[in-house]
């Protein structure tokens, strides 16, 4: 089951690791400063997550951290 | 003339409404019926007891309606006059209900499947979603709760469903709202169908 949880990890920032999924039923989001987030999941740095999860909340799309490790 | 009447239990006869959820069917790692602490009428979405994969179905023009059609052979004999058998030929278990949310979720789920790409907003580009149509059904699963005779949940969840409505909407400028037709047909196998409901307080 998957769970949310903080994205607050000591990841540094441009480094890969952070996996996030769109929630169902959206397919994918896209925007200029993030790479696309499928509903597969798609693995982003600490600035795109910030990025994304901001741009997600304007755009009322639900975004789920998957996996900070 | 003695005055009959039968016995009954004046509390399990109910009504009410009954709250739908839908989530991606998943082989693998499927979405399962929320944990029994979870009480009735919560979020089916919220992580650890429930499923982030839930998602609520929405407004309903009418309700939900919960369908359990049996078609049946009888087997008959010359020497009685009523059947001496009765096969079962099909079961179709289905819910449906009239969707009253006029979203792009929402044809999604009408239209038995498709992808929403929804593109953020920029300082120079309005933010767009963009719903496109898949062509084969899309598998999901379906769950629905109630409350039981003792004021508990009653949870139903069927674990692949695809959605097979003729979907009909009308754009009117007073008469009605536009709704969208949605019917759930059952196609796990029928012992995977779930219904489950609470009986007591813990403790």
């Amino acid at each position: 089951m998957a769970e949310e949880h903080s994205s607050s990890s000591s990841k540094s920032s441009g480094k890969k690791g952070t996996r996030v999924r769109t929630v169902f039923p959206v397919g994918s989001f896209e925007g200029e400063n993030f790479p696309t987030i499928t509903s597969e999941g798609t693995e982003l740095n600490q600035t795109e997550l910030k990025a994304a999860q901001d741009a997600a909340a304007e755009n009322d799309v639900q975004l789920v951290v998957e996996d900070g490790s | 003339m003695v005055d009959f009447v039968p016995r009954y239990v004046r509390a399990n006869v109910l009504r009410g409404q009954a709250a739908l959820w839908i989530a991606p069917f998943s082989a693998t790692a499927p979405v399962t019926i929320p944990q029994d602490t979870l009480a009735l009428g919560g979020d089916w979405a919220v992580p650890v007891t429930g499923n982030v994969l839930w998602k609520s179905v929405g407004a309903t023009e009418s309700g939900v309606t919960m369908r359990f059609t049996r078609e049946t052979t009888d087997i008959t004999i010359e020497e009685q006059v009523n059947p001496v058998d009765v096969a079962t030929n099909t079961l179709d278990p289905r819910v449906e209900a009239v969707l009253a949310e006029d979203t792009l979720e929402t044809m999604v789920t009408a239209y038995g499947g498709g992808t929403i790409t929804a593109v953020a907003k920029t300082p120079t580009n309005p933010g767009t979603s963009q719903l496109t149509i898949s062509s084969e059904l899309t598998h999901l699963t379906l769950g629905m709760e109630a409350v039981n005779n003792k004021g508990f949940w009653r949870r139903v969840v069927f674990p692949d469903v695809l959605s097979v409505a003729e979907v009909e909407t009308s754009y009117r400028r007073a008469e009605t709202q536009r709704l969208y037709a949605v019917s759930f047909r059952m196609v796990n196998p029928l012992s995977e169908l779930i219904i489950k409901e609470m009986t007591a307080l813990a403790g």
